[in-house]
């Protein structure tokens, strides 16, 4: 019966060894990369077209109107509340009646459909979080979600991993405002900022040390 | 027998030398494909057919299975997900709050007062009702389990007529059809109706037609019930657990059940389970 080995079966079954323990890091560190890359993250700095062409910057920066316009639920409830078809049409019965830009929120006004957006922010389904509190604690919109007031079409601004949400649970005085400046873009923090976010903290009765348990945003 | 156990001894060492053959060159490979139809002709004939063997297809299996491996952890994006708001949000609706609706579960003819909590209009819990005597705030087992009945996919949404969906209209035509007959049979199945306002209806329809009669039935009835109470005091009745303050009023009372669970004879209701919760209670 012939030989089912050659010789060189013997540097071939050491080498493919080597390869596979190599192939093994390879992969890990391509699982690692895959993990943290923001593409299969998330959208992080990309633009996401909506089926309306909603401008940000006209509203929120040009206009002035109040973020709690259109979120209304931001500070009542756990979901910021995207605005319904009778909240656009509040002004656009009135302004830019005609605007072609707006005929899908017309249509929808005089259907009854919905209007269908994309979700620019999807946070993963074993968080749990809730608007309200983050923003009567005094953790701003601009935190989060970035300079929104200057986006034409809206897109992610931060990875929302874990250990991002983590960096302000261990230090809430790194990043906690006045609450009047809750809604304000472009703020500046002040020189004091840790003295007064200390300050804030206490007065809000954040309990720095139970943020990082995690039944808080894992229920 | 020994026969059968050489002829197996024999096909196990034939397969053990074929396994051992190389199939590195096409001439090993037409060896191997000429021992093999000598030898196990079916397995040729599977690799005549698919033009493949068990090793190339193990070896074709590994590798397919390691790519899609690789290839899954790789397009690990989350799904695109839509966002779809209200056209005009219900007024007292908060998203992302729930909303308590007050309510009665009606069970056996018995209706106990619950608070039914809603997320956008989805209904999600039962509890009993603190504000209704009936409840007390407390629940049972057929409360909880309630919230599963308003999903059940059984549970008919619409008016049908012989098993398809049909309209209030189709159904008022079929009765006005019915009345000029006299004599319509009709017979009316429902459970038991303890509903002041729905009885009278039943009636008022009963009155229109002659023949019409209404059957009343619960798969697990109060009818035993109802019977030992009418029996018990003559007319016709449904006796009614009642242990409120029973400590205070007589502090030598102590109640012991035979049979029937006290806290649950009345099975929709939960009056007696609230008081009987705070009385010490001794397994039977």
């Amino acid at each position: 019966m012939n030989q089912l080995f050659r010789p060189a079966a013997n540097t071939i079954a050491r080498l493919s060894l080597l390869a596979s323990l190599l192939a093994g890091v390879v992969i890990l560190a391509l699982l690692l990369v895959n993990d943290q890359s923001p593409y299969t993250r998330a959208s992080v700095g990309i633009a996401i077209e909506q089926p309306v062409r909603f401008s940000h910057k006209l509203h929120s920066d040009q206009l002035n109107i109040e973020c709690l316009y259109c979120h209304a639920t931001a500070e009542q409830s756990s979901y910021g509340g995207i605005p319904d078809t009778h909240t656009c049409m509040s002004c656009h019965s009135q302004i830019a009646t005609y605007s072609t830009l707006l005929e899908p929120v017309r249509t929808s006004y005089a259907t009854g459909e919905r209007l269908v957006w994309e979700k620019v922010h999807d946070l993963a389904e074993h968080v749990y979080f809730n608007h309200s509190i983050h923003v009567q604690a005094g953790f701003a919109c601009e935190t989060c979600h970035g300079r929104v007031d200057q986006m034409v079409v809206a897109w992610q601004a931060q990875n929302m991993t874990m250990d991002w949400c983590l960096e302000c649970h261990w230090e809430p005085e790194e990043y906690i405002r006045p609450v009047e400046e809750v809604y304000t873009f472009g703020y500046e923090a002040p020189e004091d900022q840790v003295e007064l976010g200390m300050q804030l903290v206490a007065f809000h009765e954040i309990d720095v040390d139970r943020l990082d348990s995690c039944s808080i945003c894992h229920r | 027998m020994m026969q059968e156990i050489r002829q197996q001894t024999d096909a196990n060492a034939v397969h053990r030398d074929l396994t051992r053959l190389p199939l590195d060159t096409p001439a090993q490979q037409a060896e191997f494909d000429a021992a093999l139809q000598a030898n196990l002709p079916r397995e040729a004939a599977v690799r005549r057919q698919y033009g493949m063997d068990r090793r190339t297809f193990l070896k074709l299996m590994g590798a397919s299975l390691a790519v899609a491996g690789f290839g899954a952890s790789c397009t690990a994006r989350p799904p695109e997900e839509k966002i779809i708001p209200y056209v005009q949000v219900p007024e007292v609706m908060v998203p992302g709050r729930p909303l308590f609706f007050a309510s009665t579960m009606v069970l056996g003819g018995v209706a106990t007062g619950v608070v039914i909590e809603t997320h956008q209009g989805r209904p999600t819990r039962l509890d009993g009702n603190a504000e209704h005597p009936a409840s007390l705030g407390g629940s049972s087992p057929y409360l909880q389990g309630a919230i599963l009945e308003l999903y059940n996919p059984e549970r008919s949404t619409t008016v049908r007529r012989n098993g398809a969906p049909a309209s209030w209209d189709d159904f008022r035509a079929e009765l006005a059809g019915l009345s000029s007959a006299n004599n319509a049979n009709i017979r009316i199945l429902t459970e038991t109706v303890t509903s002041p306002t729905l009885a009278a209806q039943l009636v008022a329809l009963v009155e229109m037609f002659p023949n019409a009669r209404l059957v009343q039935y619960d798969p697990v009835g109060r009818d035993n019930v109802r019977a030992g109470g009418s029996w018990l005091l003559i007319r016709k009745s449904t006796p009614i657990t009642v242990l409120t303050k029973p400590k205070s009023s007589f502090p030598w009372m102590r109640i012991s059940s035979l049979v029937c669970r006290v806290a649950c004879a009345t099975r929709g209701t939960l009056w007696p389970a609230t008081p009987c919760a705070k009385m010490q209670t001794r397994p039977a």
